[in-house]
């Protein structure tokens, strides 16, 4: 259950019906008031209709992950209820569309609070079912606390684009959903806390904030190809890269995309592509030629439930053996992997710079649930950005451009540079370009290409350690996990359990020296993850002396707190 | 096969409104006994035909294309050939005396008995080409390559050799005096005399492929 | 590329040539058409800084080797989104894809089209010896069934696909043909690739004297017929007409086909311009949208 100024509302139904737009609204007007939060969605497979759920967490303390189950449940249809009722624990709200909606529920459990409302009936009365969810939001306005001025003006920030007409329409709606929710005489404590001083904040998903990120880093080219649950990067850079002068483009399939990228970096410029784990596979080829030729190139991997077409909607961490190991031959690159939407900002200027600093593929790891998550975090600061441009040759002397450097990166040449003529190729070649079969220089070569990324180990903030001395339990874990595992460590220490956690975020080259560090000092260590393999624990143990306890789900869906407090006091 | 025996018929079929036999298309004819000496043939293509007794002595013959042509008695004697093209041609007491014909190929052909004496053949490259009894006599050949040649009896004296690429060529069976001979590509010991030189690490030295 | 634009440099067609020795085999097309690329380039009096080559793998991939140039040696099959991606990023470049016909056609063919459609300014000459060299001789998309080659040793179950009508069908601005053996038609039509602006397409038959025994010099001279004078260039009719071969099988050989269009980089150049786009461009204002 959530913390006492900790609120979820989840809100079900019909795709289409505007549950989206509804989270939506809440969100922002919630992070208007100067809240955090922190959303999570799963959208219908359908291309139109289908069940569609959106969850809000709220408070005013920072929330790092979606939470256990909701605390408040608005149901817009059958369907909706159906596949939530066994949600319904005593202690949850619940508010349904009745009567005049599509169903009518089984008996309320016992210490369940319901609140029918008719919100489709009322919607219809005022002359267009499509405002049902304007309604629904008055209603759940009132009953929880939700800011009603901020909620206001978000919505006619949106709809006063629309006209005034379309403005006027959608704020009766929310009036005579106001309204409802008056009349309903509220029994449960449920409320969203009160509103707090605005902090400086944008509320953002993370495909978006990929993108945020993408043009923070200074991105100058992008080629694009659509796959679930990655399109939306493309989209933000699409609308804002040409803003800059910079471009997209959307190749034939991924190998073109990957390829594109590659092209233009060589011509010098940042380029990058982001894709799923399909797409991954296909790019793998290329990516070992980018990290032959040595050309900069980033791939953003938002992991969606595999093997093959998978799950393609769902959420899954299952990509970790194809980001660090996917191509053939040995060719490792750099592998970072964010753990929220601040990270998807940030990590990718990261990211964009690794590459260019590295001049090799860098691959960051986002997932389906951090996708569409959306959350508070402080706006960036462009001014706060440092960006890396690679390292190029100054014009003097004979240029070699694999020349063998004290740090292993050699200089890159423009075309258009007099003298700077050279060949990116996937052959091995020498420090000249020319193809070379020469044993030692293979072995020269591959050194050179490992060295130079190996020192991230050292440099790049790659782990955080949550905790300090001797613990009973560590857990290491990555990706969007580690949020759920932030809040699972705390209420451990809460219930007097030692807990430490260990969240790295630099994938590849791995920290062996931090996590045997950390081991050292925890008596079990638990590694959760969403995918059948357990494929970080299988790093671990390739890597490191550590034997720890994989706990790997799969079903599509994230981790919440409950299960990873529930499975360490199961293994201690 | 058309046959020419006479150089104004040559002309009439073959030469630009200028009079010249620039970028020519001169393929799959038969022509004999014509003296084109002097005239200019810089591009023209003489491929898949038979040239006999010809005079090109002094002829701007660069990048000519001659590819699959019989070529006997043909004088090309000062002749400029940078950049021509012979590819499996054969060749019957042809000479070659004095051309200028660097970056000339000549892949494949037969050209037992041709006289080179005082070429300019840097960067030619003769690869798989049979120059047995040829005469190098005083000829610059610096890079140029003999890759897979046959040179029986293939005279080198006062020949500028550096840089020659021997590889895979019998060219221990040929005649040195009088070379120079520093940075030639060869395996095992030199033919002109000396020792091979120690430690010489061929791939290192050179770009290979590897198959793709 | 309209090379009018280029920075331009009075070199000779040996000037062009680099330090690695050509490893084609004695006899095979390809060193004519290595020649007509440098011949063409020197008339052009293209500047090698501002030449960008590409290719995939293949015995004729290997050709940016043999020349001056920036230039990429990529993946099988892979020039094309490779040299799209450089072309977009430096439009101010002469960007040029040589490559085989498996290459292009068999792994590469998912890509042909787009470049194509696109219209994509730059120049791809494709060699089409109608075999897989490299591997040692497998039979290719545009090998003809008689063909016995290694993993067809009684023939080739498939016909042969028409690369012109291909490349017509998909939009091309400039298409062309010729054959090895004949450099200055090969010089010729890559020159008027190259200074054409939009995705040209040149085709060349190229003797493979190794692994392809029947379609021979003789076999290309015979098959090749001149386009006929007073073609229209510009009638996608008339140029698939004769895409098609006669009706005794022969192939043009010249200009085909040659329509201006606006090329990729001029209409994503034509975004920047619509939404203002410059590089000062103030971030805040996007961050600006997210603000609740």
């Amino acid at each position: 259950m959530s913390k006492a100024n900790d609120l979820i509302i989840r809100v079900a139904g019909e795709g289409g019906e505007g549950v989206v737009s509804t989270g939506d609204f809440i969100a922002a007007a919630c992070a208007r008031a100067g809240l955090e939060v922190y959303t999570f969605k799963t959208f219908p497979a359908e291309i139109k209709g289908g069940y569609c759920m959106y969850q809000i967490r709220v408070s005013s303390e920072r929330v790092y992950n979606q939470g256990d189950t909701f605390d408040v449940f608005c149901a817009f249809n059958g369907e909706a209820y159906e596949l939530n009722k066994h949600l319904l624990t005593p202690g949850t709200t619940i508010v349904y569309d009745y009567p005049g909606g599509d169903f009518e529920p089984d008996a309320i459990p016992e210490g369940v609070t319901a609140y029918p409302v008719p919100m489709s009936q009322a919607a219809k009365d005022l002359g267009s079912y499509r405002s049902k969810n304007m309604v629904a939001m008055g209603v759940l306005s009132v009953l929880f606390n939700i800011n009603e001025e901020t909620l206001r003006q978000v919505l006619t920030n949106k709809f006063k684009k629309k006209g005034d007409e379309v403005l006027d329409f959608n704020l009766k709606a929310f009036e005579k959903g106001k309204e409802l929710g008056a009349g309903v005489k509220k029994v449960d404590t449920w409320r969203v806390a009160d509103a707090v001083e605005p902090k400086d904040v944008i509320i953002i998903s993370g495909n978006d904030a990929v993108g945020m990120g993408a043009v923070l880093g200074g991105l100058e080219f992008f080629s694009a190809y659509p796959i679930t649950p990655a399109t939306e990067i493309a989209k933000f850079v699409a609308t804002h890269i040409p803003k800059f002068g910079g471009t997209l483009v959307q190749a034939e399939d991924e190998i073109a995309s990957i390829g594109q990228v590659l092209g233009a970096s060589y011509a010098g410029k940042k380029s990058m592509t982001s894709t799923s784990g399909p797409g991954l596979a296909l790019m793998s080829e290329m990516l070992g030629m980018a990290f032959m030729g040595e050309i900069p190139a980033l791939v953003v991997d938002v992991q969606r439930g595999g093997p093959s077409t998978g799950l393609p909607t769902k959420h899954e961490q299952s990509d970790l053996f194809l980001a660090i190991h996917g191509a053939h031959g040995d060719a490792p690159r750099v592998v970072l992997s964010v753990e929220d939407v601040k990270d998807c900002v940030d990590m990718t200027v990261d990211a964009l710079n690794f590459a260019e600093q590295f001049q090799c593929p860098v691959i960051l790891l986002s997932d389906g649930s951090l996708a569409f998550s959306t959350q508070t975090i402080p706006a960036p600061k462009p001014e706060n950005y440092t960006l890396v441009n690679r390292k190029r040759w100054d014009g003097q002397g004979k240029y070699f451009r694999y020349a063998m450097t004290d740090d292993m990166i050699s200089p890159m040449a423009d075309p258009g540079t007099p003298g700077g003529e050279h060949i990116a190729t996937g052959l091995e070649h020498n420090a000249s370009g020319a193809p070379s079969w020469v044993p030692a220089n293979h072995e020269a070569m591959q050194g050179k290409r490992f060295g130079k990324i190996a020192g991230l180990v050292d440099t790049y903030k790659p782990v955080e350690v949550d905790g300090e001395g001797e613990a009973e339990i560590g857990i290491i874990t990555w990706g969007s996990t580690i949020g759920v595992v932030r809040e699972a460590v705390e209420r451990l220490r809460a219930e007097g359990i030692k807990a430490k956690g260990f969240y790295p975020k630099l994938m590849w080259p791995m920290p062996v020296a931090q996590y045997e560090a950390f081991a050292a000092t925890c008596k079990k260590i638990l590694v959760p993850e969403v995918n059948y393999q357990g494929q970080l624990s299988h790093f671990i143990r390739a890597e490191t002396s550590i034997r720890p306890i994989p706990y790997t789900i799969c079903g599509g869906l994230p981790f919440n707190p409950s299960m990873i407090v529930n499975k360490v006091k199961e293994v201690l | 096969m058309r046959h020419f025996t006479d150089k104004q018929a040559l002309l009439d079929a073959f030469a630009s409104r200028d009079g010249s036999l620039v970028d020519a298309d001169m393929t799959f004819i038969h022509v004999e006994g014509v003296d084109l000496s002097g005239m200019n043939l810089a591009g023209a293509n003489l491929s898949g035909g038979v040239w006999c007794d010809i005079h090109l002595d002094g002829c701007d013959l660069s990048a000519v294309h001659v590819v699959e042509s019989r070529l006997t008695r043909v004088d090309f004697r000062g002749a400029r050939l940078e950049g021509a093209l012979f590819q499996r041609v054969d060749m019957t007491q042809c000479t070659f005396e004095r051309v200028e014909a660097g970056e000339a190929s000549f892949f494949l052909s037969k050209m037992s008995e041709t006289p080179f004496c005082h070429a300019k053949l840097i960067k030619a490259q003769f690869l798989d080409t049979t120059l047995d009894q040829a005469d190098f006599t005083g000829a610059d050949l610096s890079l140029a390559q003999m890759r897979e040649s046959s040179l029986a009896g293939t005279r080198f004296i006062s020949c500028d050799l550096r840089g020659v690429d021997f590889r895979k060529a019998n060219f221990h069976h040929a005649v040195y005096r009088h070379v120079c001979t520093d940075n030639a590509l060869y395996y095992g010991k030199p033919p002109w005399g000396g020792e091979a030189i120690p430690g010489r690490d061929w791939v290192q030295e050179l770009p290979m492929f590897d198959g793709e | 590329m309209s090379v009018a634009a280029l920075h331009k440099k009075e070199m000779a067609p040996k000037d062009y040539k680099s330090d690695v020795n050509v490893v084609w085999c004695p006899g095979c097309g390809h060193h004519g058409i290595l020649n007509g690329i440098m011949r063409a380039l020197s008339e052009l009096g293209v500047d090698p800084t501002n030449l960008v080559n590409v290719s995939g793998i293949g015995c004729s991939s290997r050709t940016p080797y043999f020349m001056q140039s920036y230039k990429m040696h990529t993946l099988h099959g892979r020039a094309g989104p490779v040299a799209t991606g450089v072309q977009l990023a430096r439009p101010d470049q002469l960007v040029c894809i040589t490559g085989g016909d498996g290459d292009g056609f068999a792994i590469g063919g998912g890509h042909m089209p787009h470049m194509a459609r696109r219209n994509v300014n730059m120049t791809y000459i494709l060699f089409d010896n109608g075999i897989y060299g490299l591997t040692k001789g497998q039979y290719s998309p545009t090998s003809r069934r008689e063909l016995k080659a290694y993993t067809t040793p009684y023939g080739g179950p498939d016909d042969p696909m028409n690369p012109l009508l291909y490349m017509l069908t998909y939009g091309a601005t400039y298409v062309a043909q010729a054959f090895a053996g004949k450099p200055k038609v090969c010089a010729d039509l890559i020159k008027g690739a190259m200074a054409h602006k939009g995705f040209s397409y040149v085709n060349i038959y190229s003797q493979c004297v190794t692994y392809n025994r029947i379609d021979t010099i003789q076999y290309y001279r015979d098959l090749m017929r001149e386009i006929p004078e007073g073609h229209d260039t510009s009638d996608l009719g008339a140029a698939m007409e004769l895409a098609r071969g006669d009706g005794e099988g022969h192939r043009p050989m010249g200009l085909l086909y040659q329509v201006e269009r606006e090329t990729l980089d001029e209409r994503l150049a034509s975004i920047v311009k619509l939404v203002g786009g410059h590089e000062g461009y103030d971030k805040n204002k996007i961050i600006n949208l997210f603000r609740p």
